[in-house]
Order: structure tokens, then sequence, then C-alpha cells
């Protein structure tokens, strides 16, 4: 969990792309993966030409899928342009000829096609993908991963904001809280419960977790305690008595 | 009665199905609700939420037609509520991956199975659908934006929503409402529809896990 943390006050922290190649060694060594992905498939004014990839293969690797243009067949391209949520590339359509083929060249090049992918939509229609990827096969990884992905659902976010401000896409908006938001969080950091957040702003309890898992998803933090840290480190928040 | 998971762009599987409910909407809607909505030349009412990939949850019958639907996204995209609820909600815009918007629950009220404590059983198996997908999923709550005549329906179906937020007046006053994703709302709806087990269809059910546990 505090890796997680350090991965994501990093790249709230990135301004720019070698900042972020960085972290992604810093992701690979901590989750133990060979690989890693982010995929823009559509955020205005980043993939008017076409999507924007950055990715830790190999030139060698990265040559031959263009070569082979395997974008039209790659099954994690196609489930990444529908899906909502998380998969794992096991559960894809890997049958065919052409996707045999594709498997074992990946394979060739010491490319696994064991994988997780993770969805980011964001406003304005923003679509992009994250991914780990693994020359491991087993079951074991899958297991793992399962434990790491609400992390991961929380990294992948991040890379992608991160990644839309050091690309200069949208002009960095300072995150700003509602003032509910900055209530809930106040209390919270001078370690009131939920309900007892709920009691004092008179509002209900489920309400209350609203507001905490928002301000938590805007401040990229991994947890309650982490979003407390987070907003009093802007200034957010004032520090509790 | 089962429900069907169909994504946006399902069209090649399940477009004849997602056709019906978008004409199904259009009924309801445009011609019973008189709602201010678009209505294409084919009589389907498709707004500019449809687009967006959204994951509908289809109410069926024996014969596969259509019951009752609605629509699911997540409300880091693009939302209803982010339009309609932008200042009306405290200012707070709700955007979360773990938080995920419900909109046009639709229920075909003259075909839609038998009626159990004033609700049509099309209902609370969307209700129940709802609630599993989540669970399977990892969403924790569901925020949704609805019109005065579901607030009843939300409570008798066994899932009431708190109400946090509310937005215009008379008859086009909408309300925003979230509910929590529990084991215990998935029993008492369970219990208020007279319904058993899952209400997923076996590829729908697989296809939520697929999601994995995001949560």
């Amino acid at each position: 969990m505090k890796l997680a943390r350090d991965i994501l006050d990093k790249l709230a922290n990135a301004t720019d792309s070698k900042d972020i190649a960085a972290i992604f060694t810093s992701i690979r060594e901590t989750y133990g993966v060979e690989n890693l992905v982010y995929h823009a498939v559509n955020v205005k004014g980043l993939t008017k030409d076409g999507p924007f990839l950055r990715l830790t293969y190999s030139d060698d690797w990265i040559a031959r899928y263009y070569e082979k243009n395997y974008f039209d067949i790659d099954p994690v391209v196609e489930e990444g342009t529908r899906a909502f949520m998380p998969f794992n590339w096991s559960d894809l359509d890997w049958e065919g000829k052409r996707r045999q083929e594709f498997a074992e060249d990946a394979a060739g090049h010491s490319v696994g096609t064991s994988g997780l992918t993770v969805p980011v939509r964001g406003p304005n229609g923003q679509h992009a993908l994250f991914s780990v990827a693994t020359c491991l096969s087993d079951k074991s990884w899958t297991r793992q991963m399962r434990e790491h992905l609400p992390q991961l659902h929380n990294i992948a976010h991040a890379v992608h904001e991160a990644t839309v401000r050091v690309e200069g896409v949208s002009a960095a908006a300072p995150i700003s809280l509602s003032g509910r938001e900055r209530d809930v969080l106040q209390w919270a950091g001078a370690g009131k419960t939920t309900d007892e957040i709920a009691q004092i702003l008179g509002i209900s309890e489920r309400t209350v977790r609203v507001y905490l898992d928002t301000s938590r998803y805007k401040l990229t933090a991994t947890n309650r305690t982490h979003a407390v840290a987070r907003a009093l480190g802007l200034g957010l928040i004032h520090p509790p008595d | 009665m089962k429900i069907r998971l169909v994504k946006g762009m399902d069209l090649a599987g399940d477009g004849d199905l997602l056709d019906e409910m978008f004409k199904a909407r259009k009924r309801l809607f445009a011609d019973r609700l008189g709602w201010d909505v678009t209505v294409d030349q084919q009589g389907r009412e498709i707004d500019q939420y449809d687009p967006l990939n959204p994951l509908y949850l289809i109410s069926t019958d024996e014969s596969g037609a259509h019951l009752g639907s609605l629509r699911l996204l997540p409300t880091t995209g693009d939302t209803m509520l982010r339009d309609v609820f932008a200042s009306a909600f405290d200012g707070t815009v709700i955007e979360s991956p773990f938080i995920w918007e419900c909109t046009r629950f639709c229920i075909e009220s003259d075909k839609s199975g038998h009626v159990r404590a004033g609700l049509h059983q099309a209902t609370t198996a969307l209700l129940l659908g709802i609630c599993e997908t989540g669970l399977r999923s990892g969403i924790q709550q569901i925020v949704g934006v609805f019109d005065r005549r579901m607030i009843p329906i939300y409570r008798r179906g066994g899932w009431p929503p708190d109400i946090i937020g509310e937005s215009g007046n008379g008859r086009e006053a909408v309300y925003l409402g979230v509910w929590d994703v529990t084991e215990e709302y998935a029993a008492a709806i369970r219990k208020a529809g007279g319904l058993k087990g899952s209400i997923l269809e076996p590829a729908s059910r697989r296809r939520a896990e697929r999601l994995l546990n995001a949560a």
C-alpha cells in the first residue's frame, strides 16, 4: 500500500515524460511485471494522428508489431476499445490463425501474453488503456494481480492524468474540492469515523462515503488517510489542532 | 425472467435487443411522460450518452423480448449528473471509478410480468441486476438521476436511495439519489420481488465477473 502511495505521489508531481518513464520503472519493480503500456485511444489533442503510446517493450518488438500490423488483430486492443472495467488477457479470444501466430511471435520476442488492462475513461470522451504484462502465465500471477487491482486501478488513472498534463493537452487545472468534500476530509483528519462525520454535518453516512470517495479520486489517493495527507499537503484543509 | 448485460457497442450480437430498448424508451419518455427527448426517424430515443458505450441492463422474457432496461456509466467519464447536477449537489462533481451512474430506467408496464406489492417483476429484476453487477465487478455505489415517480418504486423494491440533490420544477423535476451496493440490499430486493438466486443470465454473470474485482 505504501508503495502504491509513493507511485501516486510521484505521478501527481511528474513534470515531464522523463519523470513518467522513471515512474514506469518503479511500477515494474514494485509489481514484478515485465512491461507496461499506456495507450491513449482517444484524447483530444493527443490522438489526432492516431493512438498515443508510452510503452516499455523493446524497439525490436515495437517495430515488429507495426510491421505486421498487429494493431488490427491484437485482442487486447479490440477489447480495450470497448471495455469499461479491467480485464485479464487470458479471458480474451486468442483463437484463429493470425492471433495464434501473433501470440507465438510475441513469445519468440520474450513478450508475454499474460497481462491485465485497466481502461480509463475521462471527461470529453477521453479514453485510454493502461496495461501490465508478464511472461509468466501461471494462475498465481492472476491471483496476485487480482490483489493488486485496486492499486493498479488508481495508478492507471494517475498515469493518464500525468500524461495528459505533461503532454500539455489540458491546462493543468489545480485540484479543487467542494466545500462539503473539504468538510468531510477535515473531520476525517481529526480522526472522526464516517458515522460521526455524518452526524456532525447532518447528512447520511452514505453521502459522507460519496464525498470521501470523490475526494479520494480527485486527490489520486489510495485511501482516506492518504486523501487527508494529500489535502493537507495541498493546503485544501487545515492541519488538525 | 433474466437480466442481460449488453455493452453499447455490441451491435453485432445484441443490436436488435438494443433497438427494442431504444423504442421502448421512446414510448415511455417521449410519449407517456412527455419529456423533451430526441427521437430519431426509426422511433428510437437516443441521447448524447448512448454513443459512449454504456453498459445496459436489459430485462427479457422467455422469448428474449425487452421488458425493461436501464443504463450504467462510470462517473469518471461524461455523465448526466455532471451536466444536470454540476451545481445542484453543493458544487461537488461526483467522479470515481467505484461510483457508477444509472439513468433511463424504463419499464414496459403493459408487458412486464406479474405485479407484486405494486411492482412489476421486471422492476425488481433490474434493481437486483444492478446490485449483482456491482457486487461482481467491484462497483461500490450507484448514483441515479430520476423523476419523482421512481421514488416509491425504489423503496418498495427493497433498495431505497438517499436523495442528495434536486433540480428543476414540476413535471420536469429530477432527483439525484445514491445507493449502496451490498449483499444485504441484494437480499432485500430478492425478498421484495420474490426472486431467488442470481437474476443475471449465466453469460452475463461471467461477463460481470470478467470485469474483475475492481474494489
